[in-house]
Formats: structure tokens, sequence, C-alpha cells
């Protein structure tokens, strides 16, 4: 079994949130650079899991992105992984990036793509359902568990107010979030064993992109915090009926 | 140009997310003078034409039960069929769990571009440019989108629902799915709860309650206010909270307004503020637009 693990290189949770080039870029000054957790933490995770249980299974992991991913790249082999392949191209355009994705998953044949739910810079939640189209595959999108049998994947995933267990065939596109897979930290074994596994650079397939962005914004600041005595509930009832207007 | 808007439902009950994406696609259709049409995959307990008091004209509808049940790539089949025939469209979703399903199959199918996370409508005075949010709601993001056909996902809670007087004309489509690549086996949802990700409002608490065992008097406000619950990231973690009740906001839903327990705001504090004293209760209204 062949899987492909979708990683991304997204700023830390903390970083400061700012724009150069007159709000059109985002500034990486000081910006500390992270696997995009829900790429490092569930569907990777979940990969591995799956080779540590069926050992001839091969993991790939796959970027779209510049020389400057290398490092996210080699993160996420210390954790896990056979080998990479990272796309050199730097694009914000997801049907850009599905495309790129797309035509490494068709060459490779893999049974199995996992995607991250959404990337925490751009939230976009769409790669997985876009390479899935272009690869004419099944999707099954917000998992929160994946369990395999053979070539048939049961999956739950979230929906409304509950749960939804799904089942379906190989080969098949799923997107990870919480309860896929329980973080790991890489161990000194594999960090050391990242430094030689392989990392192939391919160039991308031509393609236009379909969406640009325009300009970013912050937003307003937040309106101040109102403390009420804990011995005052009438207080709150009053400036959440008359102020919050929230009945 | 044609505005067509996915209907999303559940148990024979349009989303209120859905209805949100309808008044949004009607006044999208209003801003490009042209109407809206709604597309409806399965059946409704209700007469689908009432949804015409959301402003839209038309809805193509494929009344089969076998369509009740989500599969993504067939519903994008369809979808992109129907809008494909139309020439340059709007299509609108709702960026619900659905919507993120399948929003970006169809996107791919059409090679359209597509903004999911939208909190506003278009820009139109210099090309077609949606709002979003970004960075997990620490920044807006403002995109050009640049094909005939565009696929926008609007946020939930991000537009009001307008409803007004008005049926809608019920046009028969057509279709003959495949058999599904992905089989439902079994599906449980929570009731007597709101969803996360269909609530107006929200009440939150943290670690400042000590335990489950004080989560009573969150629950007991929720209720009172038709809120939905949910609890911070360290509470979740804790398992204080089941997880599909009590999520971060942030995650899924765009909540107009919140109301914290003081240990959340530890965590935000406002400018120039001392951290709350023990016992101690804050609200804060957020501004609208902004992630929560």
């Amino acid at each position: 079994m062949k899987i492909l693990v979708c990683i991304s290189k997204t700023p830390d949770t903390t970083a400061k949130i700012a724009f150069t080039n007159n709000n059109t870029t985002f500034s990486g000054d000081g910006v500390q650079w992270i696997i995009n957790p829900y790429d490092e933490w569930y569907s990777l995770v979940r990969a591995i899991e799956l080779k540590e249980k069926d050992p001839s299974a091969v993991v790939h992991l796959i970027t779209v992105g510049t020389a400057d991913t290398d490092p996210i790249i080699r993160k996420a082999l210390a954790i896990g992984g056979d080998e990479a392949i990272r796309v050199n191209l730097d694009s914000h355009d997801p049907y850009t990036i599905a495309v790129q994705i797309a035509e490494v998953a068709r060459q490779g044949a893999y049974d199995l793509v996992f995607t991250g739910k959404e990337t925490i810079d751009y939230n976009g939640s769409a790669i997985g359902g876009m390479v899935a189209e272009l690869l004419d595959l099944p999707y099954i999108s917000l998992a929160t568990k994946f369990e395999l049998s053979g070539t048939t994947a049961t999956v739950t995933r979230e929906i409304e107010g509950g749960d939804e267990t799904d089942e379906a065939a190989l080969p098949l596109v799923v997107s990870c979030q919480k309860g896929v897979a329980e973080q790991r930290i890489p161990n000194m074994k594999g960090i050391m064993g990242a430094r030689s596994k392989p990392l192939k650079v391919v160039e991308p397939v031509a393609t236009e992109p379909l969406t640009s962005i325009v300009s970013f914004e912050l937003p307003p600041a937040k309106a101040g915090v109102r403390l009420v005595p804990a011995d005052q509930p009438e207080e709150l009832i009053r400036l959440l009926h008359e102020e919050a207007r929230v009945f | 140009m044609s505005v067509f808007i996915y209907i999303d439902h559940s148990e024979g009950h349009v989303k209120k997310a859905s209805l949100e994406a309808l008044s949004y696609g009607a006044a999208l259709a209003a801003q490009l003078k042209t109407t809206a049409e709604g597309i409806l995959l399965g059946t409704l307990t209700t007469d689908p034409a009432d949804l015409g008091k959301y402003g839209i004209k038309k809805i193509h509808h494929a009344a089969q039960e076998s369509l009740n049940a989500l599969d993504a790539g067939i519903f994008a089949k369809i979808v992109a069929d129907l809008v494909s025939a139309a020439g340059d469209s709007v299509l609108v979703f709702s960026n619900n769990l659905t919507g993120k399903a399948v929003a970006p199959r169809v996107a791919a199918r059409l090679k359209a571009a597509l903004v999911t996370g939208a909190i506003a409508l278009p820009d139109t005075t210099k090309g077609f440019v949606v709002r979003k949010t970004v960075f997990s709601g620490k920044a807006f993001a403002n995109i050009s989108l640049n094909t005939p056909i565009k696929v926008i996902a609007l946020n939930p809670n991000a537009y009001t629902v307008t409803a007004g007087d008005g049926k809608a004309e019920l046009v028969a489509l057509t279709v003959t799915p495949p058999a599904p690549k992905v089989r439902v086996l079994s599906a449980t949802t929570a009731s007597g709860h709101v969803p996360l990700t269909e609530a107006e409002l929200v009440v939150s608490g943290g670690r400042g309650l000590k335990g489950p065992e004080n989560w009573g008097m969150v629950e007991e406000l929720a209720t009172l206010l038709g809120a939905a619950t949910a609890c911070s990231r360290p509470v979740a973690d804790a398992h204080w909270r089941p997880p599909q009740r009590t999520r971060r906001p942030n995650r899924h839903c765009h909540c107009t307004q919140s109301v914290y327990s003081h240990r959340d705001l530890r965590r935000h504090p406002a400018p120039g503020r001392s951290e709350p004293e023990q016992g101690n209760c804050c609200y804060q209204q957020r501004p609208r637009g902004a992630l929560l």
C-alpha cells in the first residue's frame, strides 16, 4: 500500500500576524515556521501507524513550496515517512496546489492520500476535495477516526451535531482532524534518520492560478472587557439584554 | 451571469447556514442584476417552493431520496453539470461541513476560482473580490476570483437570514446518480443541543470553572439564551466536555456574539486591564467580522 501525506509549512500559532508590500504579502520577519498541525498531528501520524501495522506500506510526504520549506519537510520525515517530494512552486491558489499534488499522486499510483483538515494560515479546507476530484477518487472530509481492513476504509467523520461512519474502497482521499491520531514527538533516531531520507524536488506542471490575493487586512481593535462582580448577576443580565442584546 | 445557491439540508430540514447562503445569494444576484436560483438534491419535509421567501426565483430540484446521504463526488458532478450549462455563473455554498466537502470538488471539476470562508458580499467595482478570514481569524484577505465561473463558500453566521414573501418555481432536475463510492454505515447526532456550527450565540467556559462538575451553570445559561456551549482548548484537551458539543468556536463557526468565563478572558486580556479578580464574571462583545 502506498500512502501520500500532504504537508504544509505554516506560521507558528503564536506568530504575530503582519503584512508588507502594501499589505499584499505576509511578513515572515521573526516568524517561526512549523508543520501545519493538522498535517503533523493527524495525517502524518495516522499514516505512520498504518505503516507500523503493515511494514510493507510505503509513506511518502509531499509539499508544494520553495526550498525554504525543506527544514519543515525534514521535521516531518523525523516523525516518520520513507521519503519526501517537494514540488518547487510558491503558490497560494488552492487549485494550483491541488493540480501539483494530483499529478504526483497520479504518477505514483497512491492508494491513500491524507491531508489535514485545513492549514492554519489560509484556512482553505479545499485541497483534499480538489485533489479527489482531479483524481476522480472518493473523498471523505473531516475524519475523526480512520480504520483500514484490506482495501476497505471505515472512516468516522464529523457532521453537524454528531458523527457519521462511512465506508469506502481504496484508493481514497481523506482529510484528517483531531481524533484520527495522537501527536507524536520525533525521537533522536527519527531526527538522525531524517537527514538521509530522500527528498526529491520536482518541477511543477503548468497551470494558471484561478485566484489571487489582492490585499490583507487586520481586524479592528477588540472592545474592552467589562468586569461584573460575581454577586451582581442582575447587572450581568442587564448588560446581556440591553447592550449585548443576546436575548 | 447567473447566481446559484446549493441548498444543504438534514433530516428533511434546510440547515440554518444554508438559509444564510440563500439570503447571501439573493443579495448577490440583486447586486449583479440577475436572479438567484437554488440547487436542491434530495427531499424536504416541507414544500421547497417556500424557500422563495429568501429571495430565490427558481429551484432546480432532484427529488430522489438516495440523494439525502452525502456523496461529495456525486453531488459535485450534478451541481457542476447544471452550472456549466448556464455559462458564466456564481455558485454559493455554505462553508459548513457539507460545503467543505462538495464546493472544492465542484470548483476543481469546473476549473472555477474558489474562495472558502467568505464573510461578505463580493466587491464587484474592480473585478470580483471576496473577503474572507485567514490566519484562524486574526486577519482578513481580499481574494480576486479570476474565472468565468466562481465558487463562494460563505462562513456560517457571516450573513443574516433575510426572509420575505414569495414562492420559488420548482424545476425538476433529472439525474441518474451512479452507485455511491462512499457508503454511509451509521450516523449519530446529539439531540436537545444547538450544534456549535449552527449557533448564533455561544456560551463558553474555561478552566476557571475548576472542573466538569461545575459546568452546569454554563449549560443553564446556554439553555436560557438558546445558545450553544463551547470551551477553551485546555478544557477540551482535559476531556471535561464531549468533543462534539463543545469545541473552541474558532474551529468551525463565525459567531457574532459570545459570553466568556473570566478564565477564558485571561487568555485574551484587553489592553491596559489587569486580569480579573477571582469570582468576577466577564463579558465581551466581539465586533462582527472577527472569527472567534
